[in-house]
């Protein structure tokens, strides 16, 4: 599962993950990993807001799979990645 | 000896008025008599709000001059190592924002110090780098704030100064976790 993947980074944050700054626990709240800014529970179940906008998808999938990844997800990659928050 | 005697007497009340407005901290002066604003501007904008405050303080724009701005906002996809990159309009939207609002085109007392760089410097992409910045913060000890596990950086404003994000950083809004209130 690409979500608790974890992927070589650089001398700042030598481990990426989705986990670094969302958790394992996606019904919980996570933390920026840098900012330590609260992010909000990614589970659409207890937190309804999630998934609900396409222009909020894009804009964090780009992002976020860049910080983590390198590189943008493929659309498989973001399927699967969808498909689990959604089970959420 | 009368009129000595009111003398006396005028310039004693002059002295019990004006010495402790010239001794006190002008920040809580100004800021209760209100000559022109004291501190940073609070422009609020939900964009920006919305795009930056996600991850972080949205930071008042009046705490750093345009070409600072400038600067940050060209380097979005390696942004102090996150990728905050926007879509073309939000970017727009957001720079122009902060480059009309920034620190060298306010008339607040604190942004006119913010925008006031050393000639010979680089531009500050941190407000943390400015000399304004450091200058203020240059009596706070190391351990307070990087080496406080409730602080951690310079650039949480908002641990201490409890009202930055409305745009307010006078000293008696100061609390410094596990520290208490900072008087200097």
């Amino acid at each position: 599962m690409l979500w608790s993947k974890t992927i070589e980074g650089d001398e700042r944050f030598p481990e990426r993950s989705c986990t670094s700054c969302h958790t394992n626990k996606l019904k919980q709240e996570g933390k920026h990993i840098k900012t330590k800014k609260v992010i909000d529970p990614m589970a659409p179940s207890v937190n309804p807001d999630r998934l609900s906008s396409i222009r909020e998808i894009r804009k964090w999938f780009k992002r976020n799979c860049k910080w983590t990844l390198g590189r943008e997800c493929t659309p498989y990659e973001k399927a699967n990645l969808l498909a689990y928050i959604k089970q959420q | 000896m009368k009129s000595a005697l009111i003398v006396a007497s005028m310039i004693l009340v002059l002295g019990l008025v004006i010495v402790p407005i010239v001794w006190s901290d002008d920040d809580e002066y100004w800021a209760q008599y209100g000559r022109r604003s004291t501190d940073v501007a609070l422009v609020p904008n939900p964009v920006y709000k919305d795009e930056c405050g996600d991850c972080h303080m949205a930071y008042p724009p009046g705490l750093l001059p345009a070409k600072s701005w400038k600067i940050i906002m060209s380097g979005l996809e390696d942004h102090f190592g996150d990728n905050a990159e926007l879509d073309t309009m939000t970017h727009k939207a957001i720079t122009d924002f902060l480059m009309s609002n920034s620190a060298d085109k306010s008339n607040y007392r604190r942004s006119r110090r913010f925008a006031s760089l050393n000639d010979q410097g680089d531009i500050p992409i941190r407000i943390s780098q400015t000399p304004y910045f450091k200058h203020e913060h240059d009596e706070i000890p190391v351990r307070v704030v990087t080496g406080n596990k409730e602080v951690n950086s310079f650039s949480y404003c908002n641990a201490c100064h409890r009202k930055a994000e409305q745009a307010s950083f006078r000293e008696r809004d100061i609390f410094i976790p596990g520290y208490g209130q900072w008087d200097d």
